[in-house]
């Protein structure tokens, strides 16, 4: 055992993927002291036996103490709808009166998530994409962890979906795919008009999506939403929504003007930011829905 | 109105219960995709429609074939492990 192995050595070791222990002592193991023969040695029921023993009544303590903790804050919550609940404050009624003239949505919703609490919903999108890359990461496939027998029963799988060939599924995925591909688009466009906006519009699209891949198989989906595309649509759109932010907040944050034109309220092209940021939501939503699906399909996308 | 909605938060617990309850994994998946769809309709009767869209879109559909999928993965993995193989 070397001697310089210090203890953020041996953590560099750790992060890098090292299966070493991270506490394991750098001193050289005491010789073992002689044991003594007379102490009895416990089966291995013994030992399950006792395991068990403690792990129910662990269980149990900690099922019944959360259980004591929920109750409590529940008893301790504030009736719903009274009127002096701290929920019922200046807040709500402000959006209401002066959400139209600061961010121009006649959508309160949206002028609330992405005018007020812009960095709100940028957190949120920040964990979507996160998340996708994370599964990018652990399930897809590529030419070093792929076997020939997986790619056999993908071939086999492929040839038996062929075969079944569902009527109904084609009918109406064919019929329905441009309407849903529409509808969404349209509520993530309009988000600033009536409800919904990208996160909505982004999951029904990636919905469809996947409903395209079912019908076409996920090569007809690469044909034109290949892994670059995929990658650069959901990394320029949130470096997009992050810019688009972090100008807001700046020149919010200073009292200076922002210079972005809130436009007459009701048009399409109205309401400053958040027509742009509910088109870049849902860009990143649609990617990470579909990334989600074609990955644990198929580890591909 | 008020009987709709009473009625709809019953069928919620139904739902709920029921998904616990049954024993294959697909009727529960097909199950929490009802429960979805009831949630739905009980936030456009509370006027959120936003939330409603949300739920329709993400609750009903995205959840319900992931978890398709994933089942399917595991039955996959179920079924080499009974024939004795390591992997698919």
């Amino acid at each position: 055992m070397r001697s310089d192995n210090g203890f953020w050595k041996r953590f560099l070791d750790w992060v890098n993927g090292d299966e070493r222990e991270l506490w394991y002592s750098a001193k050289p193991a005491r010789a073992a002291e002689p044991k003594h023969k007379t102490a009895k040695k416990m089966t291995k029921a013994q030992k399950d036996r006792i395991f068990n023993l403690i792990y129910r009544t662990s269980g149990v303590l900690i099922s019944v103490a959360m259980l004591v903790t929920l109750l409590l804050v529940m008893v301790n919550l504030p009736i719903v709808g009274e009127a002096e609940n701290p929920t019922n404050n200046e807040l709500s009624q402000y959006y209401i009166e002066h959400g139209l003239e600061d961010a121009g949505a006649t959508n309160l919703v949206g002028n609330m998530i992405l005018s007020y609490r812009v960095f709100d919903t940028f957190g949120e999108s920040s964990v979507l994409f996160l998340a996708a890359t994370a599964v990018t990461m652990l399930l897809l496939r590529d030419t070093k962890n792929t076997s020939d027998k997986l790619l056999r029963y993908f071939k086999r799988e492929d040839k038996a979906e062929s075969i079944v060939n569902d009527r109904l599924l084609r009918t109406v995925s064919r019929t329905m795919l441009p309407i849903i591909f529409l509808y969404a688009i349209y509520i993530m466009v309009n988000g600033h008009l009536s409800p919904g906006g990208g996160f909505a519009g982004g999951s029904i699209l990636g919905g469809g999506l996947i409903l395209f891949a079912q019908e076409f198989g996920t090569g007809g989906v690469k044909q034109f939403f290949s892994q670059t595309l995929f990658k650069s649509v959901r990394t320029v759109a949130l470096a997009g929504y992050g810019l688009i932010d972090l100008y807001y907040a700046f020149m919010g944050a200073n009292g200076l003007d922002n210079h972005i034109p809130l436009g007459t309220p009701g048009s399409l092209f109205s309401s400053g930011i958040i027509l742009p940021i509910n088109v870049m939501v849902g860009m990143v939503v649609t990617c990470t829905i579909y990334a989600f699906y074609g990955l644990f399909h198929k580890g591909e996308i | 109105m008020a009987y709709l909605e009473l009625l709809l938060l019953g069928f919620l617990i139904i739902c709920a219960m029921s998904a616990t309850l049954v024993r294959s994994p697909m009727v529960t998946i097909i199950t929490l995709m009802v429960y979805s769809v009831v949630m739905s309709v009980v936030w456009m009767t509370l006027e959120a429609g936003d939330l409603a869209i949300t739920e329709a879109a993400v609750g009903a559909g995205v959840d319900t074939i992931l978890f398709y999928v994933v089942l399917k993965k595991i039955k996959e993995l179920h079924r080499a492990h009974t024939k004795g193989e390591d992997k698919v």
